[in-house]
């Protein structure tokens, strides 16, 4: 495997802006696969978008605004300690101003092994699983309900205007229901537990009824199947289960719970595994998923190192 | 508050300074997105009307970061209503002159299918390639725009590098 195939890598951002030590560089710009991302960034070299023609578009705007509030300013002599309270006094409006208006974003973030409860305004709930984290702005929350989310959570939307998560690799909107939404690497999992839920970007629009899931992966909806549900996702209560995963998948979900480094062939593919672990006991829910898998690994809970050799 | 003198937005040369350096990325940034120009245009317009009242409000090193929030606002309500998928951003390349024609040809059918393709990238990771490639902003300065992380600007545009490397090795 390639280093800037690896999970979570920025290695192709560093590159494209020139970030690299001159050898990297090198090295890579000689390979096979990095004169194919030379060749396509020399591509996109000489891309522009015709440029607007900003002093026709501002005699356009022009007279359809500067009509309005406009007032006649009278210009009158202050006593410098009257000039002295007015400059206070804008500055502490300008302070407040800036205090109401500047974006107000709420972060809530998971670590390794975490989970959170978080309650939005108008009493929505969403659970975050380990390693994950959501972003709101409470302040615009009336006029749309926008969440940003990174990693894994579920969803108990109350009945309301449009609920939008963003996401990476789609967007999934729904008016009030459950659900749950799984986004690692360049996976996108979603389960409809109640109601109706859509997700959807430029390529792709899918409509889940409960017991439906949906697998987005590079911008494409790679499978659906339906499933029997629990009340909720099984995580909430320490299980994490796995439907049609892969090696890989269940491999970063040990990394999520335990924080577990681990090393493998990545020629060893291994997908549509079915199983689960509980987060209660690192040392069990290694031997669980491996044994269950049929793997060969030597496992260090010292070091939180996990080798895995090969299938049996 | 009746200070005649106060730089705020509300007065009109500042304001013309304001949209004239925002502008032009706005209206470009707003094209990434929803890859429609004229609608672009029309939204630029709308934040800048919206700055425009509420301009005793916005302190003028924060107008830029305020029209581009209104700008998002407006494109998340519009997304709803219509589709995207099928628009097309209006790429001009510059010519290049003193090739062999041949290698043009060949050059510019790469070009073309690296286009479309980057017409297909989501649009979190199209935004960040193009700002970064178009509008030669760093990451930090996009992070700074968009309000995410470096880290996730910089994710953005990894991701979107590997997915047009697979159109890339296919020609």
């Amino acid at each position: 495997m390639n280093h800037w195939e690896e999970e979570n890598s920025v290695f192709l951002a560093k590159w494209a802006n020139n970030e690299l030590t001159d050898q990297e560089r090198s090295e890579f710009e000689n390979s096979e696969e990095g004169k194919t991302f030379l060749k396509l960034i020399k591509a996109t070299d000489n891309l522009q978008l015709s440029p607007l023609n900003v002093d026709q578009a501002f005699e356009e705007f022009k007279p359809r605004h500067f009509t309005k509030h406009q007032k006649p300013t009278k210009v009158f002599r202050l006593s410098p300690v009257v000039r002295m309270a007015i400059a206070a006094s804008v500055l502490a409006i300008f302070t407040i101003t800036y205090l109401i208006t500047r974006p107000d974003y709420t972060v809530v973030t998971t670590g390794f092994g975490e989970s959170q409860a978080v309650t939005l305004p108008g009493g929505s709930v969403i659970t975050l699983n380990a390693n994950s984290s959501i972003k709101y702005e409470a302040d615009e929350w009336e006029e749309g309900r926008n969440v940003e989310l990174e990693g894994e959570a579920f969803f108990d939307v109350v009945k309301g205007n449009d609920f939008v998560v963003h996401t990476d690799e789609g967007n999934i909107k729904v008016l009030g229901t459950s659900f749950n939404i799984r986004t690692r690497d360049d996976d996108l999992d979603v389960v409809c537990y109640t109601g109706k839920v859509n997700v959807s970007d430029n390529n792709y629009s899918v409509d889940l009824t409960p017991g439906n899931l949906v697998r987005v992966h590079d911008g494409k909806v790679l499978r659906e199947w339906t499933k029997t549900l629990t009340q909720q996702p099984l995580w909430i209560s320490g299980t994490i289960e796995f439907d049609n995963a892969s090696l890989t998948t269940v491999l970063e979900e040990l990394k999520n719970q335990f924080n577990i480094n681990y090393e493998y062939d990545q020629n060893l593919a291994i997908d549509g595994f079915v199983g689960a672990f509980s987060i209660t006991n690192m040392e069990n829910a290694v031997q669980t998923v491996m044994t269950a898998m049929d793997i060969r690994y030597t496992f260090d809970a010292g070091q939180k190192r996990l080798v895995i050799l090969g299938m049996n | 508050m009746s200070n005649s003198e106060a730089p705020d937005v509300c007065n009109e040369k500042v304001f013309e300074f304001h949209f004239k350096s925002i502008a032009p990325l706005l209206r470009n940034w707003l094209i990434f997105k929803f890859k429609d120009e004229e609608t672009s245009e029309d939204m630029m317009m709308e934040a800048f009307s919206v700055l425009w009242e509420k301009c005793k409000e916005v302190l003028p090193h924060q107008a830029k970061a305020f029209v581009f929030r209104v700008a998002q606002n407006q494109f998340l309500s519009r997304i709803k209503k219509e589709k995207t998928a099928q628009s097309h951003i209006p790429f001009i390349s510059k010519t290049k002159d003193n090739e062999d024609p041949g290698y043009i040809m060949e050059y510019n059918e790469f070009e073309n299918t690296i286009q479309d393709a980057i017409n297909q990238l989501p649009e979190g990771q199209r935004e960040v390639f193009l700002l970064n490639r178009i509008e030669k902003k760093t990451y930090s300065e996009i992070a700074e725009l968009l309000e995410v992380s470096v880290k996730a600007v910089e994710k953005r545009m990894h991701k979107a590098l590997l997915k047009l490397r697979e159109v890339a090795k296919n020609i």
